[in-house]
């Protein structure tokens, strides 16, 4: 193998690991300020291409508006499962949570295929058609894209986070709902910011993975489900170790699918997964199930 | 100042209260005595809408039975400094003060710091590494600077050695001269509490047994060792 085909399968393993990335950071905000394990991230993610895509043979509407609504389109779906949805399912008790977000799922799924009709779709390229190599591998735009804004929507996370009220109530609710109440902070409030900031991420996520692949109702689940991994393994009320083990993901599976070709794929994530969890440390894995 | 009218209260179907009613004058500090279990914590937990209650609360007249948790802590009424300080452990000291107040009142950390100067130098490490008292001092500082009208106390001395203790009392009263409050104190500690309060509440099985007098040392000293098993001299 040579030099310039390592760089181009890591270069491709980081785009794909960076895609589930995107999908993970949504799952990993709600679930440390709810509680809940949102199941219907990623079919509220798809909503925001579905109406992008719509949008412009419908309304005329030139491709980057529409995107940003669609975006919005995402974040408000989130924003009204959470207020309609989980606020209310919370209090009657543990494990509604997880059939209401398996119901939105669903929900969500075949509102779309109502609508788009159980076909497939190409969406927009979104810069896949500008190539260029460098020393020796090949880029394309929107490969560039796709890592530029893992880069940025996690600046701005770290920003808001660490530097705003905002961010500051936000990890207090992560840390005791009851506590933060006390101080005078609407947790009910900051838990909607944070399932309409999810959405949105989700939707930039969606967007991205639909210029990649063939645009219908099921599209995201593959993406959802490593994201799913990354997050059960690294920890869901972790962030660096479930990310990177997200983008993980990404390059072994790049590199497997060189080695063994497209049919190993599924096998060597499930494998790997049972491989870590066998090999890794004792400690690690105390340390996982001590968590709340 | 706070009032609470016939308050019951249930964590599921188990009741805690069994109508609770007693009042806080402006400018008073009054304490809840009672042993463990007793249904002190309930109380704070009902005057901070944390808990289902039925009954009646008034803050200066008004009813906020019905007001949800945060807007009673965001008016800059009520603070409350909970059992086990309820500190987030991994937060910065100066997070810890100023969560809720969304960037609002710079002006007033300042001089909380200068009322706390352990705080101070070490406002940006993390609470969970400061000892019990540092944190008993985070979370009055955390309430001072809402300037609340109303500040409640669940059990401050809880788990801190007596010199430390003391310290937290000393604290208290200087606070107290200082910023125009009432004073809500939970305390085990008869002792400790008589010595600061104008009158006194004795809870027992979620209701309110007795109202004392400070001055009443001798109904307390015998409550010290009967009803509540503490030695009164401590
Ligand atoms: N979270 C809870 N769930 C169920 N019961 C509780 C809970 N908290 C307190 N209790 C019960 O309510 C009663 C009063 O407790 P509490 O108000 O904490 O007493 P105190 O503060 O005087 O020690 C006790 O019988 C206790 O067991
Ligand atoms: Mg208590």
């Amino acid at each position: 193998m040579t030099l310039d085909t390592a760089l181009q399968l890591t270069i491709g393993g980081l785009v794909s690991g960076s895609l589930y990335g995107l999908v993970l950071i949504g799952i990993l905000l709600i679930y440390r300020v709810s509680r809940v394990v949102n199941f219907a991230h990623g079919q509220i993610g798809m909503v925001a291409a579905m109406c992008a895509f719509f949008l412009v043979p419908y309304f005329g509407l030139p491709i980057a508006v529409a995107l940003g609504l669609g975006l919005a389109v995402a974040a408000l779906v989130s924003y009204l499962v959470d207020i309609l949805v989980i606020s209310r399912v919370a209090k009657i008790g543990s494990g509604f949570d997880l059939i209401a977000t398996l119901g939105v799922m669903m929900f969500l799924t075949a509102i779309v295929e109502l609508v788009a009709s159980p076909k497939s779709f190409k969406f927009f390229s979104l810069g896949a058609q500008i190539e260029f190599t460098f020393l020796g591998v090949y880029f394309n735009a929107n490969d560039l894209t796709v890592i530029v804004t893992l880069a940025v929507v996690l600046g701005l996370l770290a920003l808001v986070l660490n530097k705003t009220g905002l961010g500051l109530s936000i990890r207090a609710v992560a840390i005791s709902p009851e506590i933060a109440r006390t101080t005078g902070v609407n947790v009910q409030a900051v838990r909607a910011m944070v399932w309409a900031a999810g959405g949105a991420i989700a939707g930039v996520a969606a967007i991205l993975i639909a210029s990649k692949v063939t645009l219908n109702a099921f599209y995201m689940a593959p993406f959802l489900v490593k994201a799913f991994v990354a997050g059960i393994v690294g920890g869901l009320d972790r962030f660096v170790r479930p990310m990177a083990i997200a983008v993980g993901l990404g390059l072994l599976e790049s590199w497997v699918v060189y080695w063994l070709g497209a049919d190993a794929r599924i096998p060597a994530v499930f494998l790997l997964i049972i491989a870590v969890l066998g090999v890794l440390p004792s400690k690690y894995l105390q340390d996982l199930e001590q968590r709340p | 100042m706070i009032e609470l009218e016939d308050v019951k209260a249930w964590y599921g179907a188990s009741q805690a209260l069994f109508g609770v009613t007693f009042r806080v004058k402006p400018g008073e500090l009054v304490a809840l005595v009672g042993v463990n279990g007793a249904g002190k914590t309930t109380i704070v937990r009902v005057i901070s809408g944390l808990v289902r209650s039925s009954g009646q609360i008034r803050l200066d007249g008004r009813d906020i039975t019905a007001t949800p948790a945060h807007q009673r802590f965001r008016q800059g009424d009520i603070a409350v400094v909970l059992e086990g300080r309820g500190m987030l452990p991994e937060l910065t000291v100066i997070e810890n003060i100023v969560i809720g107040l969304d960037g609002r009142h710079k002006d007033r950390l300042d001089e909380v710091l200068e009322l706390f100067p352990v705080l101070r130098a070490r406002h940006s490490e993390r609470v969970s590494n400061l000892s019990g008292g540092e944190q008993q001092m985070v979370a009055l500082a955390r309430a001072i600077v809402r300037r609340p009208r109303l500040l409640i106390l669940d059990e401050p001395s809880l788990g801190l050695a007596p010199l430390v203790v003391n310290e937290v009392y000393a604290t208290l009263e200087k606070l107290r001269a200082q910023f125009d409050m009432t004073i809500l104190l939970i305390e085990q500690n008869i002792a400790m509490s008589r010595k600061v309060a104008d009158r006194l509440y004795l809870v027992r099985s979620g209701r309110i047994a007795r109202e004392l007098d400070a001055t009443d040392v001798n109904a307390l000293e015998s409550l010290s060792q009967s009803a509540l098993g503490i030695d009164g001299n401590r």
